[in-house]
């Protein structure tokens, strides 16, 4: 139950947390015990998660609004722990309230802390996957439990959707798409867009769909990016595939005969015989190149189209 | 001395104290089975195991010994038959799929893993990312500057079609 009264408290600078809890327990009645009174400057978060704390270092000053509750739920919060354990980061999170569960995590710090040191300093492509993994622990051992608990204590369902899948449960999901759905889904959010991104993703991709093998010798590149560029070129041929296929066919007269056949891809395949011609092949203006020959009229062999699961452009 | 798994009788309990009886040679596509029916030294003489799922419910479980079940038998699942199965068997809602996945990933059930994740992926097939948020309750999160450059940067998969109406 809600009440409108303000109850005026005077309280000396000194003044604990504590202080003021039993100072505002006296003004009311029947008078509750301090320890159960709840105060939150916004009704949403708690102050004082420790009572010795004084009322300067919690950020009230003088003349503030505070608001109090009863309800040991009012002000629902998530304590967060840390604790230094020699070279391990111990973290313990867990629900405001006595019967809560806590869950830990632990961090190597020597494997951390320089990762942390370079986003600081905004170097962030030589340590993304330290950060990444530092991102995923924190993430699944820790912020998903502590919602699901969040949700069952306010009695709200859990649910069992996309976005509390566990970090490599999506990514194995990822690995299950093409190309440009994984494009496409990498526009869907922040956390899509990251995790899609990877190299091992884009290698794949690019050995399964354009049966390009990992190059050794090339590095430095982003996969994603040759990805796309291989697309790319594979929607221009489809493209220009398409339009001769609808050249009329009296253009494109057909001639069985085999001397009109032009050999594809033979270094002397030209429609020239004797002179240097026949030994130096060389493309000019007064011979067709050799991407003619292989477009010319009636001559093209139709690869039959496969569809690799993305959109005809 | 623990019986080798195959041979012992495993008895699964979801968290809402269903129990599933299964076959060694069932049990042991979990791979979380596997490892504790190793670690496990206190095997009675009859060979069962007992395993307590803490986090599957019964529901979620029922499918998941059904599954193992067929793919153990491997008298009838051979190639296109247990393709069919599967793709019946996979054909559940939304937060069943959910909830399977996560029994997979919990037990370490290699094909049902791929099984589900393949399913979840064929969601996101040919959607456009209004429609992907929209199915997973994804938030968008993009500033609007992001979302300029994320446009720009994948324009190549979405074909000749505007992009502004799609994201």
């Amino acid at each position: 139950m809600d009440s409108k009264e303000t109850v005026k408290i005077e309280a000396p600078p000194s003044s604990t947390v504590d202080d003021l809890k039993t100072l505002i327990a006296q003004e009311l009645s029947p008078p509750p015990p301090p320890s159960s009174l709840r105060l939150s400057l916004n009704r949403k978060d708690e102050i004082g998660s420790s009572p010795d704390e004084s009322l300067s270092s919690v950020g009230l000053t003088s003349g503030d609004l505070v608001f109090y509750s009863v309800n040991p739920d009012a002000f629902e919060h998530v304590v967060v722990k840390f604790m230094v354990l020699g070279k391990s980061v111990v973290v313990y999170g867990c629900l405001s309230g006595k019967s809560a569960d806590t869950f830990r995590l632990s961090l190597d710090s020597t494997k951390f802390i320089p990762s942390i040191e370079f986003v600081k300093r905004s170097c962030r492509d030589s340590h993304e996957k330290e950060i990444f993994e530092l991102w995923k622990i924190v993430k699944d051992t820790l912020c998903l439990p502590l919602m699901i608990d969040l949700c069952e204590k306010k009695k709200l369902s859990i649910p069992a959707c996309f976005p509390f899948l566990p970090t490599d449960l999506k990514i194995k999901i990822l690995e299950f798409l093409q190309g440009a759905d994984l494009a496409r889904a990498a526009c869907v959010s922040s956390e899509l867009k990251y995790l899609s991104a990877t190299d091992d993703l884009w290698k794949r991709r690019l050995e399964e769909e354009f049966g390009l093998s990992d190059n050794a010798g090339l590095t430095g590149i982003c996969w994603k990016d040759r990805f796309a560029s291989h697309w790319m070129s594979k929607k221009r041929s489809e493209r220009a595939r398409r339009s001769l296929r609808f050249r009329p066919a009296r253009l494109a007269p057909h001639f069985p005969t085999p001397f009109r056949r032009p050999r594809l891809f033979h270094p002397f395949n030209l429609n020239v015989v004797g002179g240097d011609y026949d030994r130096f092949p060389v493309p000019g203006d007064r011979f067709p190149a050799i991407t003619d020959i292989i477009r010319g009229p009636g001559r093209v062999n139709f690869v039959p189209r496969c569809n690799l699961g993305g959109f005809n452009a | 001395m623990a019986s080798p798994s195959h041979t012992r009788t495993v008895t699964l309990k979801s968290c809402d104290d269903v129990e599933f009886v299964l076959d060694g040679s069932v049990a042991t596509l979990s791979q979380t089975l596997v490892s504790a029916m190793a670690e496990d030294s206190s095997s009675s003489d009859d060979g069962t195991f007992t395993w307590c799922v803490s986090n599957i419910t019964g529901e979620v479980l029922a499918k998941v010994v059904e599954f193992c079940n067929k793919h153990a038998d491997i008298s009838s699942s051979r190639g296109e038959d247990l393709k069919e199965w599967d793709k019946a068997f996979i054909s559940v809602e939304l937060d069943l799929l959910y909830d399977l996945i996560l029994a997979a990933d919990n037990l370490n059930i290699e094909s049902l893993l791929d099984l589900t994740a393949q399913r979840v992926a064929d969601e996101i097939k040919g959607k456009m990312p209004h429609e992907i948020r929209m199915l997973f309750n994804i938030e968008k999160d993009f500033t609007d500057e992001e979302e300029r450059e994320i446009r720009r940067e994948h324009a190549w998969a979405y074909g000749g079609e505007s992009l502004k109406s799609f994201l």
